[in-house]
């Protein structure tokens, strides 16, 4: 065994009544990758920013170098060669990735040194004229040294050459193919969370976490970042790498640690270990890890989306003439890197984004309903079965300081003659939904806030499947739920779909999409690059739709002016 | 190993479920806290007051008249009446997330159309009927003072706190102005000629009393129990929610703020028809902004908001009259014990929300583990 760079030990942190992370041991070894595995809200990101100096432990102890640290922010981080890439970005947009790595470099300026430096100067001049003039040079020098000190600490110097030569080096060397000189807002995904990869090497990082990285990437750039880390790896760097996909555990790691509800529960070897025993340590209990998916059966045509077209009021051109089909009884995923409109379609078909034009007709047993520039109380109102699960869930399907009922009745409070609201009704179907969804709450009163994700999801879940829908459209369904409850999810989509309805799906793991869809829409900044069939297609393939590209951004840019 | 550094001593969490009778303990002792507080400053002012000011301030409910022996209690009654009318008139727009800070104004502008009316109506008309009138206009002033912010604020998205505190300064201007052209000998106008609330049971103010009690509950039902109280809750909390579930967001925001400025036009006729019978530029006596402060200690229930408008009513005449009695009626004094009142209230609300843990144990192993080395 080689020799730990990272050590934890008896690690716990509270907030308030919550334990993130409950007494864990943990050692990282030099130069290898080793995964965290666990669930959402298993505490492997707590875990790892304590690490990062983001948290402080409550109890425990921190080694790095078999030497014990106190960590308490990300600058100490970096004391110990320790950098972290988070999954929310920390750029600043406008600057250019040089900037962004050079931000925070602390001035190196000594009033001594210099003062000495002009000193020798002075007494390395010639005689005569001349050293009169460095005489005086020298005090005119000596005199400004606040302001020099002042300049430097606002590193009011921007103009200096080749001042990204040394972070280009290090890109360079483990082989990342990127322009510095770009701005952040100009980056995709991937050359963002590169900048960021770059920043912590740059800043001396020998331990480097990734905090899943690869949620936000097609399997291509999936590929190239495994191709980097493993060479990082060779260079004798450790990585950690947290995440919650199996496969990549698989690929990458050398060891991995499983933690589950803020436990750790064991760190095994990878090559040791099948993923059945994975999933069983990290949900606790063997389960089927296989999503089902019904033949479809008598398809009716529901939805004809004709010429779709969305510029929003920044005047930037998010849906370009879009043209599907969605048939009763299909489930039609919608795949794409994230923000290539995916959002935006289904918001416009709910009749959410007022600008959206084109033709979108819903097909209700006989009767056809255009509904293109209506509101969604319009469209509620003239009986159209059309149920949305937002990807906001809080910020757009619910309210989270009002309680489950008023929750539950956001959508049909209207109902009713006269001013005053009915609760009953919501309250009956409030009762159903958490027995038949299994909701944990303490009462059909709680504030929805105060449900974990999971019970957030089922009650706005359970609430769109209650009116019934001919369509239904969920964007995101399992971001952020535990394992239980996204194969939940994932049984509900099927048998709406056996029982007629037709499904939307907006998903970002790949896998599940290709598992659960019939066919995939796959989308490609704003406009549908392909429609597949789910049953032959290939990741690959789609990532490859994902991502190629016929027309340059600045073109797009251009567009919308 | 450059520097241990230390943990820091205090933790502050946020509290969760904190049981009723704690909620209750804390209230009373912040209460009681923010009155010695006052007694603390009295005495700083005066030595040896300490006890004076709280014979003051239960002083000030009692009436040393024989024949009205409810004097001094109504009195109180009908500033809380006027303060938490105000901060009931702002509690549907805060609730709707539209920080109406124009509440001065629009009672100004009720209060105002009500006293011109009152100068304008025939004499031969029935006061019953000119009190309706006057109601009627005083309601539409106020409205039409929010009604303005109201639009642009759904339209133009514009910022309607700067807006309707720039309205303030526009109503009293205006009504500077008419007094300037039909009274330049005062600061007021004429006395109300017509229009006046009629005393009950010997005592003016009663009515004042009344109306906002009425108010307390009709404002509990309609944002608890009406479909506008529902809408208006779910805009304020997010819009796109608002949109997503089919609600008109901008007649909901102009609907709101128009009900806001409407009652603080009531307000303003019940403080020109039913205390002031005049009006100046002052008559609003900055209870527009107290009311703000005071829907917002309330937690924005109007019962416990009704609670916070007594003490405050409370404290300002017990102080005033401790004023009088030892500094010369200086009447900045009830203003500090205010202001300290609210603190207090302010700091009760902090820790009924959050704890302060200290972490005595772990300062100790750090020092141990710093000896150590």
């Amino acid at each position: 065994m080689s020799e730990a760079i990272l050590e934890l030990k008896n690690v716990t942190k509270r907030f308030g009544s919550v334990t993130a992370v409950d007494h864990v041991d943990f050692t990282l070894n030099k130069g290898e990758i080793m995964a965290i595995l666990g669930e959402n809200g298993s505490g492997k990101t707590s875990l790892m920013n304590i690490v990062d100096g983001i948290y402080f432990p409550d109890e425990g102890k921190v080694y790095v170098n078999g030497k014990e640290a106190v960590i308490a922010s990300p600058l100490d981080a970096f004391k110990y060669h320790i950098g972290m890439v988070h999954q929310h970005f920390k750029l600043v947009d406008t600057f250019s990735a040089i900037d962004n790595i050079l931000l925070g470099e602390k001035s190196s300026f000594s009033f001594k040194e210099s003062f000495k430096k002009y000193k020798d100067e002075y007494s390395n001049s010639k005689s005569g004229f001349r050293r009169v003039l460095a005489a005086l040079l020298f005090g005119l020098k000596t005199v400004s040294l606040p302001f020099a000190f002042l300049g430097n600490a606002l590193h009011l110097n921007p103009l200096r050459k080749n001042r990204g030569a040394s972070i280009e080096k290090i890109a360079a060397t483990y082989g990342f193919e990127i322009n510095l000189n770009k701005k952040i807002k100009d980056m995709s995904v991937s050359e963002r969370q590169t900048v960021e990869i770059i920043k912590a090497l740059y800043k001396g990082a020998d331990v480097l976490i990734l905090d899943e990285p690869t949620a936000v990437l097609t399997p291509q750039e999936i590929r190239r970042l495994f191709k980097v880390l493993k060479e990082m790896k060779a260079g004798g760097k450790s990585i950690v790498i947290i995440t919650h996909k199996l496969n990549e555990v698989e690929e990458i790691s050398d060891r991995v640690a499983v933690m589950a509800k803020g436990k750790h529960i064991a760190t095994v070897i990878t090559k040791e270990c099948d993923q059945m025993k994975l999933t069983e340590m990290m949900v606790g209990k063997k389960i089927e890890l296989n999503i089902k998916r019904s033949e479809v059966k008598e398809p009716k045509l529901r939805l004809k989306v004709e010429d779709l077209d969305y510029v929003d009021h920044k005047g930037r051109h998010r849906l370009k003439h879009i043209n599907f089909d969605l048939y009763g009884g299909e489930i039609l995923g919608v795949a794409g890197i994230a923000g290539s409109g995916q959002k935006e379609l289904l918001e416009s078909i709910a009749g959410i984004r007022k600008r959206a034009v084109g033709s979108c007709l819903f097909y209700d047993d006989g009767n056809i309903v255009e509904l293109m520039h209506k509101n969604p109380n319009i469209i509620r109102d003239m009986g159209v079965h059309l149920s949305f699960v937002p990807e906001d869930r809080l910020g757009m399907g619910l309210v989270g300081s009002l309680d489950l009922v008023d929750n539950v009745m956001l959508r049909s409070y209207s109902k009713g003659k006269g001013g005053l609201l009915q609760r009953k009704k919501p309250e009956r179907l409030t009762e159903q939904i958490i027995k038949d969804f299994d909701v944990k709450t303490t009462s059909s009163h709680q504030q929805i806030g105060k449900l974990s994700g999971g019970n957030v999801q089922k009650i706005l879940v359970g609430r769109e499947i209650a009116s019934s829908p001919r369509v239904l459209m969920t964007a995101y369904p399992v971001r952020g739920l535990d394992i239980n409850t996204s194969y939940l999810i994932y049984n509900i989509l099927d048998e709406q779909k056996t029982k007629g309805v037709g499904v939307m799906l907006v998903g970002e793991d790949l896998d599940v999409l290709l598992a659960l869809c019939d066919r995939i829409i796959v989308m490609n900044s704003g406009h549908v690059a392909g429609i597949v069939d789910a049953r032959t297609t290939t990741k690959e393939e789609i990532g490859l739709l994902m991502t190629k590209s016929e027309e340059t951004p600045t073109m797009t840019e251009a567009e919308a002016k | 190993m450059e520097k241990a550094k230390k943990t820091p001593l205090l933790h502050i969490s946020r509290r969760m479920d904190v049981p009723r009778w704690e909620k209750i303990v804390i209230r009373v002792a912040t209460f009681v806290g923010a009155f010695v507080l006052c007694a603390l400053i009295c005495s700083l002012f005066k030595w040896g007051t300490f006890f004076n000011f709280f014979q003051d301030l239960f002083g000030s409910l009692v009436s040393k008249s024989a024949s009205k022996p409810l004097r001094s209690l109504i009195n109180t009654l009908e500033e809380m009446a006027l303060l938490l009318g105000i901060s009931l008139a702002l509690l549907p727009a805060f609730k709707m997330k539209f920080w109406n800070l124009g509440a001065e104004g629009q009672v100004l502008m009720g209060g105002f159309m009500a006293a011109m009316l009152s100068k304008f109506l025939p004499n031969s008309m029935p006061t019953a009927l000119a009190t309706v009138i006057m109601l009627v206009a005083a309601v539409a002033g106020g409205a039409v003072w929010s009604l303005l912010p109201a639009v642009f604020k759904a339209y133009f998205n514009t910022n309607e706190t700067l807006f309707t505190l720039m309205m303030n300064y526009v109503a009293m201007g205006v009504i500077t102005c008419f007094i300037r052209v039909w009274n330049p000998e005062h600061g007021t106008l004429d006395s109300l000629s017509t229009g006046m609330l009629p005393q009950i049971g010997g005592y003016s103010y009663v009515i004042n009393i009344i109306v906002v009690t009425v108010l307390v509950f009709a404002m509990y039902g309609y944002l608890k129990y009406t479909k506008h109280g529902f809408e208006l809750s779910v805009v304020g909390a997010s819009r796109n929610t608002a949109i997503y579930a089919g609600i008109n967001t901008w007649s909901v925001i102009i609907r709101t703020a128009v009900l806001s400025g409407a009652l603080c036009g009531l307000v303003g006729w019940l403080i020109v028809a039913g205390a002031d019978q005049s009006v100046s530029s002052g008559s609003a006596g900055g209870r527009g902004f107290t009311g703000v402060l005071i829907a917002w200690l309330g937690n924005f229930n109007p019962f416990y908001m009704a609670l916070i408008a007594f003490f405050v009513a409370f404290v300002t005449r017990g102080s005033s009259s401790f004023a009088t009695e030892f500094l010369g009626g200086n009447s900045s004094f009830p203003k500090i014990t205010i202001a300290l009142f609210f603190f207090a209230v302010l700091v009760g609300e902090f820790f009924l929300n959050y704890k302060v843990h200290i972490n005595r144990k772990e300062k100790k192993q750090a020092l141990a583990g710093k000896e150590a080395k």
